[in-house]
Parts: structure tokens; C-alpha cells; sequence
């Protein structure tokens, strides 16, 4: 009996209209563990090398862990992978809700879809019954128009994730959306099932998952609620959710402020937390057995009218918020309202439009290709570029390429200002005074994204304790400098960049969210011990766990290597902006990582993680960690 | 004079341990009425620029979270509590 599991791979040819199930197999189970460990292994050995993210045969893969869908703190994440379009190389991307755990009780812990259907399709999942039905009604529809109606068509208690018309468009970061407001917004990945023809995917599961110890679960389960509920954080973290840090980003200057060009702005307060509390929330909103909702359901007003939005998160607020300049908590909820509904990603959208903005405040796009005059922090200029972007009319054609293609066809220099690693955008940590955090942000393997590492924290521990004659307590308490946050060190950073590399996606090879503890501090001993209750076996978070994601690390890397020609060093350096411009305000003013850092630090890195000079890895290290490769 | 239990969150804790500088979970601090968290911080050694969030909670209200309130850096605490501090934590 393999206990934790459902036992089944579902598998999809939409090509052939194929529909089989198999059984897992043990080999993934046993070295791969469950969701970011099974989809790394599956699309490195399916994936044919080298074939286009919009080819039929690019394989869309959903996981989910042992512990998905289980009685335990915030077991609802669900796990996608596919050859991103945005980076060419490996994509993955999660969200929380409901419906991986229905995949889950379905049967099915890993399925995976080839092929592209003859027409418009939706996929059914309601447990033995896998169906795929025509969808020509909903193409062209919203997200939640679709799961609207899907749900009044199958039943409240079908899970449905859908595109928007981004994904349809194949915009290279069109993301997938579930549950009124969640989203596995990264990599482009709503794009891949455009390109296949999926317009949605409904799931359904009734049956029960087998668990080695369910008493020794259940009274775990109650244990770890407990324990949640016991951390300070629970009441601390909940209220505001990830909106809570924006005011400390922008005193630390880390807070995406006008496409990059600096890093703090005058109106955090009035698009931090407290104003989404104040003005915008109606509800906290949580995932599948999330006992700290950190979604914000809300009620936005503007000139579009009254909108309804879970959201926005920090990243939102930052990407879409100060990065094009718009201080209205209102306009902001808006804008990832507008999102939401077309499938788009707000963080890549976020950069996306600032740059255009950027763009055509240089002259680099006429008014005539934006189809309109735009300016910065205005909301009808943003949700213009949005618009055309997910129709793909006129410079949107360009824009839905992302900032780093983009930015090749638009030239004169406009590269030096696309904000991006790999080909993905830059999320909302600004970093020219934390090369930690900048180093985590070159060296992951999806592109420039902070679910793979952050360590800002400790990048702002360093600069302010580094130097006792500038202590911030003198920066930001009355009459203070501040222009004088001394440069953070970078010469210590890769033990923590690498061990945050492995911790964070640890979460995702579990099938739970890491926020249980990467913000209330709930001791990895309960991961431990929940997976023995699940399972029956053994797990050291630190030899076995984390030993797995750095295995998932090398992996990843070589299949970017085989995937991307002359995929190398190069593709780890930040955007120019960061080593060429100068900070000009905020409390990081003047600072800047010279190209002398950058290569130290990537040297440094390749060195502790077994990689040659140009970032590869060696022989030796894919031996170590038993890839046969 | 009144007496401050100050906690330190994990990942307080944590950026302390990454730097360098570990420190010990909680500490009682003894100070005069209306001192301000950021006058008990700067006491400590410890930089608000670390602390973007703090929670007071009542004295003997052990380690539950749901009695804490949210306060300032500039709020003046008048008598005895938990203080707890929050270090950075990743948005999202």
C-alpha cells in the first residue's frame, strides 16, 4: 500500500484523445517525493529535448505531495510545470485553493497532458470519469465569467481553474486562475494550456486518500493547528497578510518604485496593508485548511466602477502599485482585478507595463503603436496596456512577449531597462543594496522570482549592523539622514542564498504552503513528523528534504542547459540597470552592484553548488546526488 | 519602572543567527512608564529597520497570540507586557 498517495498518474493526449491511468510510479515516489520533485523529474525525462513551449508535445504537468489534501495546516497547493514560454528553459508555478486536493480525491496525484485538442476545450475530472468536453461558449470569456458558469453548469463542488484571454493569446505570462482570485500566475504557464486549447480544467474527487497512521494524523493534525494558532505571527501576520511588509520595503529601499528606477516612494501609506483593511476589505480569504487566510477579498471603487477582488498581495501592490508610479490602493485592487479576469500575472504584468511606460516616456514607442497617450500612475493608461496586451493589438503584440523579448524588438537601449533574469520578471524586492537577494534572484532556476530565495532581511541585517556609525535607528527616527544606509556585504551571502534556495521549494515537493513557516516560524519538526503519520516513513527535513531540492536544483539547471542553447553564466546576470544605475533617492541612494560583485558572487556560488565556471554541472556533482545524466 | 518581556520571532531570530549575531528568544527589560518600543529597541541594540512589526500582549499571557495588539515604534507602553518583534518576513 503506498499510504499518503492517491496512486494514480492520469494521462491526457488531447491530440489523440487519449485518456489512461496508471499507476504511480514507485521510482518518483521513492527519489522524487511528491509535486515540485515529481513534475522536475517528469518533464526533464517526457519533455522531448528541445521542442517549443507551444508544440503539442510540450507536456503541462499538475502535482501534488504527500501531505496535499491531508488534515494539516494549509495542505491545499497545487503544482504546475511545463517548458516555460517566457524563459525557454524549466517552469514551474503553484497556487493554493481547492483544487489540487479534488485532483487528489479524484485518484490522481500527478497528471499529465499532451497534445492540443481539435477545438476550444474544457477538461472534466469527476473521479473515474475524465471527459474532454468542447468549451467553444466560454472561449473568449473571463476567468471567473468561466468559472462562473462552470460551476452553475457542473455544480458548486467542482474545482474549476481556467485562462483568460491572455492565456488563449499565448501572452507569454498569462497565468491560470482558480477560485475567484488565486492564481499559479509564474512562467507563462497559462499560455502552454492556451496553446493546447484548454480553456479549463474542472475537477471533482469523493474518494479518500490512504494514510499509514490516521489516528497518530488526526491528533498530529489537531497538534500543528494548535501550534499555528500558538505562534505570535497567527494574529501578527494574518490581519494584512503579505501586504503587511510593504512599509518596511520602502524603508529599507526595496520597494519597486517607476520600472526599477529606484527603490522608495512618498505614498506607502496609502498602498501598504492598513489602506487595504481601510479601504478595500470585506473578508480574509484562505486556502484548503489554511488556518492564517492571508487572501484579502475586496471591494474596489474607481472611475471603471465597483469591482470585486481578492487582493492585492505585496507583490501586487509593489509590481502594479509604485513600479507604474499609481498610488490609489482603489486603482491598484483594480488593476488586479482587470488581471485577474484577462489571466494575467501581476508581477510580470507589473513590470511589463512600467516598461512600456518607461518605453514610451523615452520616445522608444509611439503614440500611435500604444493606441492611445499613457502616463505614469495613471490607471486608464495601465489598464489600457493591460488590455492590449491580452488581445495582443498593436505594441501589446510586442509587450505580451515580456520584457527581456520585448525589449529586442523595440531596441535603442531599451534592454538596459528591462527588468527580468533568464526572460522572467523581476518580482517586487528591489536589490542594488542586497546582493543576497539579488544573487538568489539570478540564480533560480525559473528566473527572477522570490518563491525560489529571500534573504533580504539578512542582506538589510548586514548593511545596517555592518557599520556602527550609521545605525538606522538614527535613519529613520527624527531628523535623520536618510541617504546613509552603508552598502550591504556581499561577500558572505551564498550559504544563505543556497540554503534558502533549497528551503523555500521544499514546500512544494510536500504539496503545502511554506508560509506556515516562513512567517509564523512553525518548526520544521511537524513536517517531519505529519509525514510519518502519512506515509509510514521516516523524513529529516534537513538530510532528506532539503538534500532533494538541491538534487531538484541540479536537475532543473541541466534541463535549462539542454533547452537553451548557450544557456550559461550569462543567463545569471541581473538586468543592466541594477549594475549600471545608481539609486537615485531613497535610503539606498547611490547604490549600485558593480559587474566585478556579480561575477565574485557567481563565482562563489557555482563553487559551493559543484558547477563549473560557466554554471553547469559537473560530472561529479550529477553523480553525487545519483542523477544519471 | 515596569518590565518588558521582549519575544523575538523566528525570523527575527533567524536574520540574527544568518548575521552573525544570535540572540536569545526572549529577554525582560526593565524601564520607566511611556517608554517608546523604539527607545526599548535602540536599548537593545537591536535597529527598528529590523522590526516591522511589533505586538503587545498582556503579562502572563504566555506565548498565545491571539491577546496581542499591534503597536508602533513610537508607541509608549505604560505598563508591564510581552513586546513581541517581528522580523522581515517575505511577501508572499
Amino acid at each position: 500500500m503506498l499510504y499518503g498517495y492517491a496512486g494514480h498518474t492520469l494521462r491526457i493526449d488531447l491530440s489523440t484523445e487519449t485518456i489512461d491511468t496508471e499507476l504511480l510510479k514507485q521510482e518518483w515516489v521513492d527519489n522524487y517525493i511528491g509535486g515540485r520533485g515529481f513534475t522536475a523529474k517528469i518533464l526533464y525525462d517526457e519533455n522531448p529535448p528541445n521542442v517549443d513551449p507551444f508544440d503539442p508535445e510540450n507536456r503541462f504537468i499538475i502535482a501534488m505531495g504527500p501531505l496535499s489534501g491531508l488534515f494539516l495546516p494549509a495542505s491545499g497547493k497545487t503544482h504546475f510545470c511545463t517548458k516555460s514560454p517566457a524563459t525557454g528553459g524549466y517552469g514551474d508555478s503553484n497556487m493554493g485553493g481547492h483544487f489540487g486536493v479534488n485532483m487528489k480525491y479524484a485518484g490522481y496525484d500527478v497528471t499529465i497532458i499532451q497534445g492540443k485538442a481539435a477545438r476550444p476545450s474544457y477538461i472534466l475530472i469527476d473521479d473515474d470519469r475524465v471527459e474532454v468536453r468542447p468549451a467553444g461558449e466560454y472561449w473568449g470569456k473571463t476567468s471567473t465569467q468561466v468559472e462562473e458558469a462552470l460551476k452553475q453548469e457542473l455544480g458548486e463542488d467542482f474545482q474549476v481553474l481556467t485562462i483568460g484571454q491572455a492565456g488563449e493569446n499565448r501572452v507569454n505570462f498569462a497565468c491560470i486562475s482558480h477560485d475567484f482570485g488565486r492564481q499559479a500566475g509564474r512562467i507563462g504557464i497559462g499560455a502552454v494550456l492556451g496553446s493546447k486549447n484548454i480553456k479549463a480544467i474542472v475537477a471533482r474527487g469523493t474518494k479518500s486518500i490512504p494514510v499509514f497512521d490516521p489516528k497518530g494524523l488526526l491528533k498530529k493534525g489537531k497538534e500543528t493547528y494548535a501550534a499555528c494558532r500558538e505562534k505570535p505571527g497567527f494574529t501578527g501576520w494574518t490581519p494584512e497578510g503579505t501586504a503587511g511588509i510593504t512599509n518596511w520595503c520602502n524603508d529599507v529601499g526595496a520597494l519597486p518604485t517607476r520600472n526599477f528606477q529606484t527603490s522608495n516612494c512618498d505614498y506607502a501609506d496609502d498602498i501598504n496593508g492598513k489602506a487595504i483593511l481601510k479601504e478595500l476589505k470585506i473578508t480574509d480569504k484562505g486556502c484548503f485548511s489554511c488556518p492564517i487566510p492571508c487572501g484579502k477579498y475586496g471591494r474596489a471603487k474607481t472611475q471603471f466602477g465597483e469591482v470585486y477582488v481578492e487582493g492585492p498581495e505585496y507583490e501586487t501592490l509593489s509590481l502594479l502599485g509604485s513600479n507604474c508610479e499609481l498610488s490609489d490602493i482603489h486603482g491598484i485592487a483594480h488593476t488586479n482585478y482587470v488581471c485577474d479576469e484577462l489571466g494575467l500575472d501581476t508581477c510580470s504584468a507589473g513590470v511589463v507595463v512600467s516598461f512600456a511606460l518607461e518605453c514610451y516616456e523615452k520616445g522608444l514607442i509611439s503614440k500611435q503603436d500604444m493606441g492611445r497617450d499613457v502616463q505614469w500612475g495613471d490607471l486608464e493608461s495601465i489598464v489600457h496596456i493591460l488590455e492590449i496586451i491580452s488581445r495582443r493589438e498593436g505594441i501589446g503584440d510586442v509587450l505580451a512577449l515580456g520584457v527581456r523579448d520585448a525589449a529586442e524588438k523595440i531596441g535603442h537601449g531599451s534592454d538596459k531597462f528591462a527588468i527580468h533574469v533568464k526572460g522572467l520578471e523581476w518580482t517586487g524586492y528591489e536589490a542594488r543594496n542586497a546582493p543576497g537577494m539579488m544573487l538568489g534572484y539570478m540564480t533560480a532556476d525559473v528566473g527572477a522570482h522570490h518563491a525560489r530565495c529571500w534573504v533580504l532581511g539578512s542582506d538589510v541585517a548586514t548593511a545596517v549592523g555592518g557599520n556602527k556609525d550609521a545605525t538606522v535607528h538614527d535613519l529613520i527616527s527624527g531628523g535623520a539622514d536618510f541617504n546613509t544606509i552603508p552598502k550591504a556585504d556581499h561577500k558572505n551571502v551564498v550559504p544563505l542564498v543556497l540554503k534558502s534556495q533549497h528551503l523555500r521549494p521544499a514546500f512544494d515537493i510536500l504539496g503545502t504552503c511554506r508560509l506556515q513557516y516562513m512567517e509564523i516560524g512553525l518548526e520544521t519538526r511537524y513536517y517531519e513528523e505529519l509525514y510519518y503519520y502519512a506515509t509510514g516513513k521516516r523524513l529529516d527535513f534537513e538530510k532528506d528534504l532539503l538534500r532533494l531540492s538541491e538534487k531538484i536544483w541540479h536537475l532543473n539547471r541541466m534541463f535549462n542547459k539542454r533547452e537553451i542553447p548557450d544557456f550559461g553564466r550569462k543567463y545569471d546576470y541581473p538586468p543592466a540597470r541594477f549594475t549600471q544605475e545608481p539609486i537615485p533617492s531613497g535610503p539606498n541612494k547611490g547604490h549600485f552592484v558593480d559587474m566585478a560583485v556579480i561575477e565574485e558572487m557567481l563565482d562563489t556560488y557555482y563553487a559551493a553548488r559543484g558547477w563549473d565556471d560557466n554554471g553547469i554541472p559537473t560530472p561529479e556533482t550529477l553523480e553525487a546526488h545519483g542523477l544519471d545524466i | 519602572m515596569i518590565t518588558i518581556t521582549l519575544r523575538l520571532s523566528e525570523s527575527l531570530l533567524c536574520i540574527f543567527r544568518d548575521s552573525g549575531q544570535p540572540r536569545k528568544e526572549t529577554v525582560d527589560v526593565r524601564v520607566t512608564p511611556g517608554t517608546t518600543v523604539r527607545d526599548i529597541l535602540a536599548g537593545q541594540g537591536i535597529n527598528p529597520l529590523l522590526v516591522p512589526m511589533a505586538g503587545l500582549s498582556p503579562p502572563m499571557s504566555g506565548t498565545r497570540g491571539n491577546t496581542q495588539k499591534r503597536v508602533g515604534m513610537d508607541t509608549a507602553l505604560d505598563s508591564d507586557g510581552i513586546l513581541t518583534l517581528y522580523g522581515p518576513l517575505a511577501g508572499g
